[in-house]
């Protein structure tokens, strides 16, 4: 035996397929015997000496194996085929009796029909088989696909990521956990990873198509890896969608609490691009867009309010979401009727192996969250409610007004999910009410009911359908409890029932394709006003009601072209009908158009249309993979929105009233344009990313001054129709692991409104640009997390953005003996800088697999050195008083959090 | 009937109360020389004006101005000059030429400067009717501040006043208040001996703003104003002022002088723009400014930047009295008539003249 050292091995290997093979005539030589278990070296020494051979071999492949294999009058060829049968090596026989013993692998990459991808010059030499290895060397291709699997409940984990390292070539795992992944044969090191799991780390040959299944345990194992927010290892780079963001539950568990409790919603706030008014305020805005901008579905249906308390708390239980996901650029075409973002928060759609029951404590308020499994793998469903308590925290108030004030909510969500074989279906409902009661003065008494059904079927692993029936309402009661005669009641609300019909194709190579429709109808109440009690002397009156439909088409192809471009392209043909019954006034011409120009009313009866409005929506963008670590991206989006939300105060609150497109308010269009450059390093573990992004907008609505919104017929008289254009640039630099973890994100960005009126009144700062309510040039967020241990973890959260614009008065004069100011041009000037630090310490639940109970506290300290951020700034009269200095007549700063909030919850679950 | 504005009956809106304080902004610009016109012609009486500059925000003393060109004009082409008499004050010495019902007036201004400015035709309304006044006893919750300037409520006891109006008309009628108060009491002095006597003390004020504003609805085919908010009038008996010679001031009643101005709907705008702006309690969280709605213009630059209000008005005063028992009980008296230029003061042993017994 020669033991093969390295060069010869490799020279010996090239020579077998590069060089004439010449052969004696060893067919002649035949010979006999029987072996039984007899190890392979000692059987190549035996050979060697009855054939006359030379064997060369490396002695560790065959340290551990033996041979059993009996022969008559076989040549040596024989009786090596023979002995090598079911191993995996070949052999070739070279010029003097060389009998040379290879790896068939070896073999296979040197000439082409396998390859080595895999981290083995890391030592690790085990490989799982993947296809049948007498298919080895017959394909190009192979197809490599099974489920990726929760190893502790055996459910299928949806969205996991199989990325093949050292190329740029990944699988995701669909709705039934189950990935595809087409590979040319050869050596692979595979990452499996999901948010909330412990990576996996594997080694596989394929030789041909096959089957593999693989296993994630969560991660409370090891925390070593925990990634703050759902973006999957190297997603940001690879995926063809920009401006995106992904939250997951277990993400927002990592930032300071809110009021008490984790907030999915406010969450997205320290997120580049992704800002609010304050504290108090309600939604969000993007990239300079109004609260109104984004859509925000549960389930598939519409949210028209999102928070309780005038801001205070999102309406979203956060037990009760599973993802949710941010489109702030980019929207698919599947998604219209925003222009802004899409929001889209999603229950769990996993079965639960057990029954299963989380909540958690606040001082504030309490949440549960219960999920039962009824048939297996067929039936179950989750039911979850919050309600408050927040009163005891009004009492304590030096304010009179606020001690006699109270504020409560409730909130419960449930879906019922029912598995057949080729169908899911899903029944979910929302609901939740707001009262809230400032002294003896107003009452809000506001609440949402929302409902979807869901049906998807998979025809076949190519082509599955989504079928969506939702229904949305939201009504707010406005109460004047002031005096007992004019104790008043103003309803108003807005519903929404929706159908979208959605087909998905994967059957092309390299193309995913999505087309479908969805057809909305929406009704408007303005506002119904009546007496509260007998006694009041309140005359009954009601705007009219607004109603209309709203219908697109679309379709959206994702094209890999190869592995470093990938362009997503779609278009949303979107059409609407304001529709009666109902009347119009008719406004003279040459004139502003206010109350005094109506010259009279054009009626519609019921369904005739009253406006039409139709538009295309193109969706464009692509990836452009630079390298496996950076990539850039870019996009273009048209946006149409038939839907307004009418609020004349800078800060939107549940009163305001939704307004539909008619003759004189048209839709609001966007065009948005975003580039992206994104990069990796350290395999991932810190990402990094720049976007600039540029959107004009059409139609956006102003206010005249002193504007009367409520009970106002004809609305359209005091709404302007504005031009917008915001612009920004929004880097961002994540650690993922680690001790400590975390992210930086820093927004420049622009947000301009311009009027374009004729007469005063219409007219805003001369029809010049001025900065809307959204403007905040400067904004930084930094979130952070420090691991003392497994379980203990230390939280920080800072945020500084410059003030929002406001309109102070410049010059004042005396009517009789009051003064009076005159304000300067809208938005001219700016309030404080906001900037709040918040932090919190967090002992996680325990770690042991077993323990049925498990509970986590979480204690946090809100703007910890007590920042008075500025809220609003306003002019007002008062008796003069130690609290306004003594002046009767002075400008007041509002702020609403200006002392350290300590905060403590507990977690639990069994 | 639109819902009651919460600015007099309720409380102040102290909102967040404790989450608020007084601003100073570091720079205001204020580089613009912008006329205050301020005009008013009531039936029977003379135009009279007022001119100003703005102050900037940051100055405290008025500059007026003089030696403008001033005049009021009617729709029968009728025109009256004013003249200073005073500074940046400017009335009418032709006594031929005063408000009449019916008449439309404008109020026209060339300033020194050059600057022409005119205001809308203003019509001047028949008197406004006024159905009733009336009070109700009851307690309001007041916030007061203790010497450390710690705030504390009281509930204060007294009575609620309201005026009723209507009138025959398609339109909406807009109305301006201006509530003069004089307030009896009655103490005295030298208490159980033969010398004491009864001091006869009254206080004048005014009830409401200039500001206070209000316009009527549609009920049964009348324009009708209910339920508008005159004030409140508070009894107060503080025995603590009580010395060894004197007993504490005990409130008698009160006397409303209640006048009302039928107002164009442009001035209704102006003084409720004001109200708005003063008030600030119309959005909860962020209240939005509101800039004044001048009813005059430059003619000689639209782009000129004007505050102001021109006013053509009648009015009706009503002369009511008051006094409160208890939460339950309230005296009322019509009065044919008071005197409107009554100043704060006392006389002993005897009432003075204008005095009203209930």
């Amino acid at each position: 035996m020669h033991v093969l050292k390295m060069r010869l091995f490799l020279f010996l290997l090239i020579s077998c397929f590069t060089l004439p093979v010449f052969t004696q005539d060893l067919s002649e030589n035949k010979q006999s015997g029987k072996y039984s278990k007899v190890p392979f070296i000692e059987f190549f020494n035996a050979m060697e000496e009855s054939y006359s051979v030379q064997f060369y071999y490396k002695p560790e492949w065959f340290e551990r194996d033996s041979v059993t294999v009996s022969f008559v009058n076989k040549t040596i060829e024989e009786v090596v085929v023979l002995a090598l049968n079911g191993t995996p090596f070949t052999y070739r026989i070279i010029r003097d009796n060389k009998v040379v013993i290879l790896p068939k692998d070896e073999v296979a990459m040197l000439v082409g029909q396998m390859f080595d991808y895999s981290n083995r010059a890391s030592g690790d030499q085990s490989f799982v088989l993947v296809g049948n290895q007498d298919d080895a060397g017959k394909s190009k291709n192979a197809l490599m696909t099974g489920k990726i699997l929760d190893g502790k409940t055996g459910e299928p984990i949806i969205g996991a990521v199989i990325q093949v390292n050292n190329l740029p070539r990944g699988a995701v795992s669909n709705a039934q956990g189950i990935y595809k992944l087409s590979l040319a044969p050869g050596l692979y090191s595979l990452t499996v990873s999901s948010v909330g799991y412990e990576k996996s780390q594997s080694n596989i040959k394929i030789v041909g198509s096959g089957e593999m299944n693989f296993e994630l345990f969560d991660k409370s194992v090891a925390l070593e890896d925990i990634i703050i927010y759902g973006e999957r290892l190297d997603r940001n780079v690879s995926s063809h969608q920009m401006s995106l963001v992904e939250l997951d539950v277990k993400s927002i568990k990592q930032l300071p609490s809110v009021s008490g409790g984790k907030d999915v919603l406010k969450g997205l706030t320290t997120m580049p691009g992704v800002k609010s008014i304050g504290e108090f305020s309600s939604g969000i805005n993007v990239r300079g867009g109004g609260e109104d901008q984004n859509l925000y579905l549960f389930n598939g249906s519409p949210l028209f309010n999102t928070s309780h308390i005038f801001g205070l708390f999102s309406v979203i239980n956060p037990d009760a979401v599973d993802k949710l996901t941010l489109y702030k650029g980019h929207i698919p075409a599947i998604y219209g009727e925003r222009v802004s973002s899409v929001v889209d928060i999603r229950t769990s759609e996993s079965q639960p192996s057990r029954f299963r029951v989380r909540g958690g404590i606040g001082i504030y308020d309490s949440r549960l969250m219960v999920e039962v499994p009824v048939v297996k793998d067929k039936v179950f469903f989750d039911i979850g409610g919050r309600t408050s308590y927040s009163d005891w925290i009004l009492k304590q108030m030096n304010d009179y007004n606020l001690r006699n004030s109270s504020a409560s909510f409730y909130d419960l969500n449930g879906t019922l999910h029912i598995w057949l074989s080729k169908s899911r279906f899903s029944l979910s409902g929302y609901t939740c009410n707001d009262v809230f009661k400032l002294a003896s003065d107003v009452r809000y008494n506001y609440g949402s009911t929302v409902g979807s059904f869901n049906w998807n079927y998979m025809f076949n692993s190519n082509l599955a359908s989504y079928l969506s029936l939702s229904y949305s309402s939201y009504k707010v009661d406005k109460d004047d409890i002031s005096t007992n005669l004019a104790q008043s009641r103003i309803k108003s609300g807005i519903d929404y029932t929706g159908l979208k019909y959605r087909i998905k194709y994967g059957g092309i190579s390299n193309h995913t394709l999505d087309a479908g429709f969805n057809v909305i109808k929406y009704r408007i109440d303005p506002g119904e006003m009546g007496p509260l009690n007998a006694e009041s002397i309140v005359t009954e009156s009601s705007v009219e009601s607004e109603q209309a439909y709203e219908g697109a088409f679309f379709i959206n192809d994702e094209y890999s072209i190869n592995e470093y471009l990938v362009v997503n392209a779609g278009l949303r043909v979107s059409g609407y009908m304001n529709m009666g019954p109902g009347s119009v006034a008719v406004y003279s011409p040459g004139m502003a158009r206010d109350s005094s120009a109506i010259t009279g009313y054009t009626t519609y009866e019921k369904n005739e249309p009253i406006a039409t409005y139709f538009g295309f929506e193109p969706r464009l963008s692509a990836r452009i993979r630079l390298n496996e670590s950076s990539s850039l991206k870019l996009s273009y989006n048209r946006n149409i929105q038939y839907l307004s939300l009418v609020s004349y105060s800078s800060v939107s609150t549940p009163a305001d009233i939704w307004k539909l497109s008619d003759s004189y308010i048209r839709p609001l269009i966007a065009n948005q344009f975003a580039l992206g450059f994104y990069r990796n390093f350290m395999n991932n573990s810190i990402e990094t990313s720049v976007e600039v992004y540029y959107k004009s907008l059409k139609n956006t609505i102003e206010y005249k001054d002193g504007a009367n919104l409520e009970m106002n017929p004809d609305i359209e008289n005091v709404l302007l129709n504005s031009d917008g254009r915001n612009y920004g640039v929004e880097f961002m630099l994540k650690k993922n692991s680690g001790i400590l973890d975390g992210w930086i994100g820093y927004t420049y960005s622009r947000s301009l409104r311009k009027t374009s009126g004729e007469y005063a009144g219409e007219i805003i700062n001369d029809n010049q640009y001025y900065p809307s309510s959204y403007d905040r040039p400067h904004d930084f967020t930094t979130v952070l997390n420090y691991h003392i241990n497994k379980r203990l973890q230390l939280s920080a959260n800072f945020s500084y953005s410059t003030g929002r614009p406001v309109t102070l008065p410049e010059y004042k004069y005396y009517s009789g003996s009051d003064v009076v100011v005159y304000f300067s041009d809208k938005n001219k000037y700016r309030i404080p800088p906001y900037h709040r630090l918040d932090m919190a310490i967090s002992l996680d639940e325990s770690l042991k697999i077993k323990k049925k109970w498990k509970g986590s506290w979480s204690f946090s300290v809100l703007n910890i050195y007590g920042r008075k951020n500025a809220y609003t700034i306003y002019y007002k009269k008062e008796d003069p008083s130690p609290a306004n200095d003594y002046n009767r007549f002075s400008l007041y700063k509002l702020y609403l959090i200006g002392r350290p909030v300590p905060t403590i919850s507990y977690t639990f679950v069994f | 009937m639109s819902p009651r504005k919460l600015i007099f009956f309720s409380p102040m809106i102290l909102l967040f109360f404790a989450c608020r304080e007084v601003y100073y902004p570091e720079e205001v610009i204020s580089n613009q020389s912008i006329p205050v016109i301020q005009g008013r012609i009531c039936e029977n009486e003379v135009p009279v004006v007022t001119l100003s500059w703005a102050l900037g925000y940051k100055d405290q003393t008025t500059q007026y101005i003089s030696g403008a060109q001033v005049y009021v004009t009617d729709d029968l082409g009728n025109s009256v000059d004013l003249y200073e008499t005073s500074a940046g004050n400017y009335t009418s010495f032709a006594d031929g030429f005063k408000g009449i019902q019916g008449r439309t007036y404008t109020l026209h201004t060339v300033l020194p400067d050059g600057y022409e400015y005119v205001s809308t035709p203003a019509l001047l309304q028949t008197n406004p009717f006024v159905d009733s006044i009336y009070a109700e006893p009851d307690t309001r919750e007041f916030y007061v501040y203790n010497d450390n300037g710690e705030p504390i409520l009281e509930n204060q006891e007294g009575l609620y006043v309201w005026a009723d109006l209507s009138a025959n008309s398609a339109s909406p009628q807009y109305y301006r208040f201006n509530t003069e108060v004089v307030k009896e009491m009655i103490y005295s002095l030298d208490v159980s001996t033969p010398s004491a006597r009864s001091v006869y003390m009254w206080e004048t004020f005014t009830l409401d703003n200039i500001y206070s504003v209000d316009n009527s609805i549609v009920l049964n085919d009348r324009q009708v104003l209910l339920e508008h908010p005159v004030g409140f009038l508070r009894f107060f008996y503080d025995a603590t002022l009580e010395t060894e010679t004197s007993t504490a001031p005990f409130t008698i009643g009160w006397v409303l002088i209640f006048k009302v101005y039928a107002i164009s709907g442009d001035v209704f705008n102006y003084y409720n723009s004001i109200a708005q702006q003063l008030n600030a309690d119309d959005q909860l969280f962020a209240p939005v400014p509101s800039q004044i709605m001048s009813n005059i213009q430059c003619i000689s630059d639209q782009g000129k930047e004007v505050i102001g209000v021109f006013e053509a008005s009648s009015f009706t005063t009503v002369y009511r009295a008051f006094a409160f028992k208890d939460l339950e009980v309230c005296i009322t008296k019509d009065l044919p008539g008071f005197p409107e230029d009554i100043r704060s003061g006392s006389l002993v042993s005897f009432p003075p003249d204008f005095w009203i017994f209930f």
